[in-house]
């Protein structure tokens, strides 16, 4: 595992994603980009609507009409992902990287039984015959802590509880034995003891697999216990990005600290107010100019609200998008274009 | 399971107690009688009459009557279509006929109007979902006398390739068959478009994509058998309907049929004939019905019947 764990699985450069609605066009994704390497486990956080399900999306091929990549590029060990024909990107999905979805009450096909979908999904990728698909099918659900498997395999995803349901979706993800898992938002839909032991299960699957996840949430806590690498979403845009500890020791766009500070804390000394991000979202039809956080922004200068900040390296492998971070000259220099 | 069915019994049962009873007031609330026309019998004649077919007692006595008949399976003689032959006799006669052009009708319908309405909800928005949509929109919107007539006039003889009336071979069952399907291929179309609609835009349809199940079997295996459910529900009585005939393509192509003759009884006001062929009717509906509630429970394995099994 170690040999391989700098390989580098993904690549994303400057990928837009657009939804072409009758009122516009929504830049859902604006350009970013991020690399993935085997064994990372990264989040991306960001509120509702910053894109972060989108770009998922993208990667997946699962954008649907009116969504659409209008550039930049995907690169999957070196293959262009949105070149795939529609035959390459089958044997691509699921296969090489599957995804796992928010609501497990309503992912899994209510009139097939649990088996007959974890079959399907070996049988899609592999040629292998039908009682090795489903003893490959019983061991995933013995990995994910399902107990009595042969029984579940009979039964129907009713018949299960949510947090059996997203660990048979888990499985079903892991059946074909894919190097990404991307999980949007897994536990956003489950009670909090089950969102512990989903978190707990998806820590031990990787250390067991070395497979790379990409975690979207919006939970800041979920992010410190299982993430390695933190993108921060906001507006279609990754604001900041860095390793956990810095995100959470050392954020340094004012998004990123907003973030952090209305978050509880448990282990502070007193208990101090939640302090909120003021304002509400950008209205991606019509983004503001410049840096689409400047409105809400406590430290926004006149530059903020009319040219748009570049990535900022602050530290290996730590980046940020503001302003703040830029000299006063190189400022200027920007601001006379 | 089979308490569900013992219990669908007894409530089919009652229900066509309640029928027989409605229909047979409602028959006799008409004035005129089956043996009042033109040219009416002498008084004495009349009398004698009414007295064999015991249409002289009083009315909630010959209800009496003819359901105590009734239960022990006898559906009386016809007054008047077929004097005296016994209506059970009758109704099994022509039961057949209409039903043999009731299935190739119902698997005709139900054949092409699924696909069309997957087809047309899987390219939305495309000119094949335009071009369904407006034939399935003619098709609920057009009477089916003039379905039946226009088809009649073209292939019988215009372009005289087809038979015109009888059920004599193989082609003559064409024309009677796509007049008396095309209503309900047209409906179940829509049916089935608008349930797809719905279906596709499902999270499970977005995890069998994820999972790199092709368009195909995302299709045929996952969304069809979630979107047939409402079709299921329209089958049941469609089913009853269809195969006691069509009262219009049974007229307009000459078929001695059930439907046909369900309406001539009424209008001769042969009242066992009329009383045989709406409790036919109506049982067979019920019994549709009941089949129609079990396989919905092989469709859609959430469906519990035995809570609050009712229906019918």
């Amino acid at each position: 595992m170690e040999i391989n764990m700098h390989k580098k699985l993904l690549e994303i450069k400057n990928l837009h994603v657009s939804f072409f609605t009758p009122a516009g066009e929504v830049k859902a994704v604006g350009g970013i980009d991020y690399d993935l390497y085997s064994g990372e486990v990264m989040g991306i956080v960001g509120e509702s609507g910053s894109g972060k399900s989108v770009e998922a999306y993208a990667i997946m091929g699962l954008l649907q009409s009116p969504g659409r990549v209008t550039g930049g590029s995907i690169k999957f060990e070196g293959r262009d992902v949105l070149a795939f024909t529609s035959k390459e990107q089958q044997s691509f999905r699921g296969n090489e990287v599957s995804m796992i979805f928010q609501n497990p009450m309503t992912c899994l096909n209510p009139v097939y039984t649990i088996g007959n979908q974890l079959i399907e999904a070996v049988c899609c990728h592999d040629v292998i015959p039908k009682n090795q698909a489903e003893a490959r099918a019983i061991e995933m659900l013995t990995l994910v802590g399902i107990n009595n498997p042969e029984q579940r395999m009979k039964q129907y995803p009713h018949e299960l509880s949510g947090g059996m349901r997203q660990r048979v979706m888990i499985a079903m993800g892991l059946v074909c034995d894919p190097k990404i898992l991307i999980a949007d938002e897994p536990t956003t839909a489950l009670d909090v003891t089950i969102q512990a032991q989903i978190i707990e299960l998806m820590k031990e699957i990787q250390k067991l697999t070395g497979m790379a996840i990409i975690f979207i949430t919006h939970n800041l806590g979920v992010v410190a216990e299982i993430c390695d690498k933190v993108s921060v979403m906001y507006a279609g845009k990754i604001v900041e990005q860095g390793c956990v500890e810095d995100i959470f020791y050392k954020p340094k766009h004012p998004y990123t600290l907003g973030l952090l500070k209305s978050m509880p804390r448990v282990d502070e000394e007193q208990h101090e107010r939640l302090i909120p991000i003021e304002g509400t979202p950008v209205d991606m039809l019509n983004p503001p100019p410049g840096c689409p956080f400047g409105p809400r922004c406590g430290f926004c200068m006149k530059i903020c609200l009319r040219q748009e900040p570049p990535q900022i390296e602050v530290g290996d492998c730590h980046t940020a998008a503001c302003w703040l971070l830029v000299d006063d000259a190189e400022k200027e220099a920007a601001d006379a274009q | 399971m089979i308490k569900f069915i013992a219990k669908r019994f007894v409530q089919a049962a009652i229900i066509l107690l309640i029928i027989t009873c409605v229909t047979f007031l409602l028959m006799n609330l008409v004035p005129g009688g089956p043996f009042l026309s033109e040219k009416s019998p002498s008084p004495q004649v009349l009398a004698a009459m009414e007295a064999k077919y015991g249409l002289d007692k009083p009315l909630l006595v010959q209800m009496k009557n003819y359901i105590v008949d009734l239960v022990q399976g006898d559906l009386g003689v016809s007054f008047k279509m077929q004097k005296n032959r016994p209506v059970l006799k009758i109704i099994m006669e022509m039961f057949p006929v209409s039903a043999k052009i009731g299935v190739i009708a119902l698997i005709w319908a139900i054949l092409f109007g699924v696909p069309m309405g997957s087809i047309a909800a899987y390219h939305r928005g495309k000119w094949v979902d335009s071009v369904l949509r407006v034939v399935t929109t003619l098709g609920v919107s057009i009477p089916g006398f003039v379905v039946a007539t226009v088809l009649l006039i073209l292939f019988g003889t215009v372009w005289k390739v087809l038979p015109t009336v009888g059920l004599l071979s193989w082609k003559s069952y064409i024309l009677p068959c796509f007049s008396l399907a095309f209503y309900p291929m047209c409906y179940i179309g829509r049916l089935s478009r608008a349930s797809m609609l719905d279906v596709i835009n499902q999270e499970y349809i977005r995890t069998a994509r994820a999972k790199g199940v092709s368009p195909r079997s995302i299709i045929f295996k996952h969304a069809l058998r979630n979107s047939f459910i409402p079709v299921l529900t329209y089958l049941g009585p469609l089913t009853a309907y269809i195969l006691t005939g069509g009262f219009v393509v049974e007229s307009v192509f000459n078929i001695p049929g059930l439907g046909r003759y369900f309406i001539q009884s009424i209008l001769n006001r042969d009242y066992p004939i009329i009383m045989g062929t709406t409790i036919f009717l109506a049982a067979l509906l019920i019994a549709m019905n009941l089949v129609v509630d079990i396989l919905y429970k092989t469709v859609d394995p959430r469906i519990d019947l035995t809570k609050g099994g009712e229906g019918a």
